[in-house]
């Protein structure tokens, strides 16, 4: 058996930084965009959702966006991935961000859902039946990233009920969101 | 990840500049990212002005970190954000040379080296934190050493052999050396290690870096 930060720091494909999509909190983005001095609105982008999940914030015209990691493609014939993947020569590919990476993709596959501890390995292509986890340390972390997840759906209650206050609201980007992250979370 | 002097890099120092590694710094690496040497090193023919060549075959030959495939002048492991901004992918476990880099050592304190790929006016060498850079300097400056030492003894033992085995004698070889080294150096623990630093203090090591760190 082995740890699954052993796991991950081993596995050559990292299919699941191209399968999903990143959905940060503003503490991921704006820590990510810190400690590499990157504003966060170049790491992130604000993807459109018709619904109103509680992190959706509201852009130009009341439309509503959730916040992930930006992705790009190596090449025109590439599945596109996570930005901060490397590739190896080899084809190997390893984490860019290492210990700064964001909470989901540390929990990842383990999800809480209905208090319990699910595995959602869809779009991986690992082996996972000789990875140990370790149930008390997911937990810690799972409910630290449901923490964090709160106090995020808090903050974008808060520019959305700023937004509503607003007669004009055309030119409202990405990028005063994530300013407004910066803002609410200093350094 | 960066200092705040490397808030506007666009990786000049990462791309088109060759980067000779140390024994050190491969086998950090190789640990940190869970990797084999050749998926991101190189044995080159090149014969070091330092000393730290080691022989492969009938040459003489050092270690250099791979370049990109997406971006052939770039290094292996930078990643390439929107922007024109980018930034080293193994930030934590990264060359020691990479680590000192834009400073060089002049007369035992450091300076901005002559050579340097950002803008000079990044670098306000009037609030820069000296004692980490010559801390920096010195850790880099024992590695170096120590890895003379291993390729001296490899240099003298090492069978001569076609190139392929020889570099995979050589890696294992590196990896049996290092680790020893590494453990020795935490068990001698803080006076050791001031042994140490107090021999790369000596004037032929400082003079070392004043002419090539890199």
């Amino acid at each position: 058996m082995v740890q699954r930060v052993e796991h991950w720091l081993q596995c050559r494909e990292k299919s699941c930084c191209s399968y999903y999509l990143v959905y940060v909190t503003g503490e991921d983005a704006s820590r990510i965009a810190r400690t590499l001095s990157v504003p966060p609105w170049e790491i992130t982008v604000a993807i459109g959702c018709d619904d109103a999940p509680p992190d959706a914030f509201v852009l130009a015209n009341g439309a509503r966006h959730r916040l992930a990691l930006a992705r790009t493609r190596v090449s025109s014939d590439a599945e596109p991935s996570c930005e901060f993947l490397v590739r190896l020569p080899d084809g190997a590919a390893r984490c860019g961000l290492g210990e700064g990476r964001p909470n989901p993709c540390r929990t990842f596959p383990s999800q809480m859902i209905d208090g319990e501890i699910r595995f959602a390995t869809e779009g991986c292509v690992c082996d996972w039946s000789g990875v140990e986890i370790d149930a008390a340390h997911d937990v810690e972390l799972l409910r630290s990233e449901l923490r964090a997840r709160e106090r995020y759906a808090g903050l974008v209650a808060q520019w959305n009920g700023y937004v509503a206050t607003l007669e004009r609201t055309t030119d409202l980007t990405h990028r005063d969101f994530c300013r407004f992250l910066l803002d609410e979370y200093p350094p | 990840m960066s200092t705040d002097a490397c808030a506007g890099c666009t990786g000049n120092c990462c791309r088109d500049v060759v980067v000779r590694v140390t024994g050190f710094d491969a086998w950090r690496i190789r640990r940190g990212q869970r990797l084999e040497y050749d998926q991101f090193v190189e044995v080159r023919a090149d014969e070091d002005p330092l000393g730290e060549s080691f022989r492969i075959g009938d040459q003489s030959c050092s270690l250099f970190l791979t370049k990109s495939a997406v971006d052939p002048a770039a290094c292996v492991f930078l990643m390439n954000l929107p922007g024109d901004v980018r930034r080293c992918g193994i930030y934590a476990d990264r060359p020691t040379v990479c680590a000192v880099y834009p400073m060089a050592l002049r007369y035992g304190s450091i300076e901005l080296r002559e050579d340097v790929r950002c803008t000079p006016s990044d670098w306000n060498m009037a609030t820069l934190d000296y004692p980490h850079w010559r801390e920096a300097f010195l850790g880099y400056a024992v590695e170096r050493r120590l890895f003379g030492r291993v390729v001296e003894a490899w240099n003298r033992h090492a069978p001569f052999e076609d190139d392929g085995p020889a570099r995979a004698r050589f890696f294992r070889y590196l990896d049996a050396a290092t680790e020893a080294l590494v453990a020795a150096r935490d068990r001698l623990g803080a006076e050791g290690t001031e042994e140490a630093l107090g021999a790369a203090l000596d004037p032929s090591c400082a003079m070392l870096f004043e002419e090539d760190s890199r």
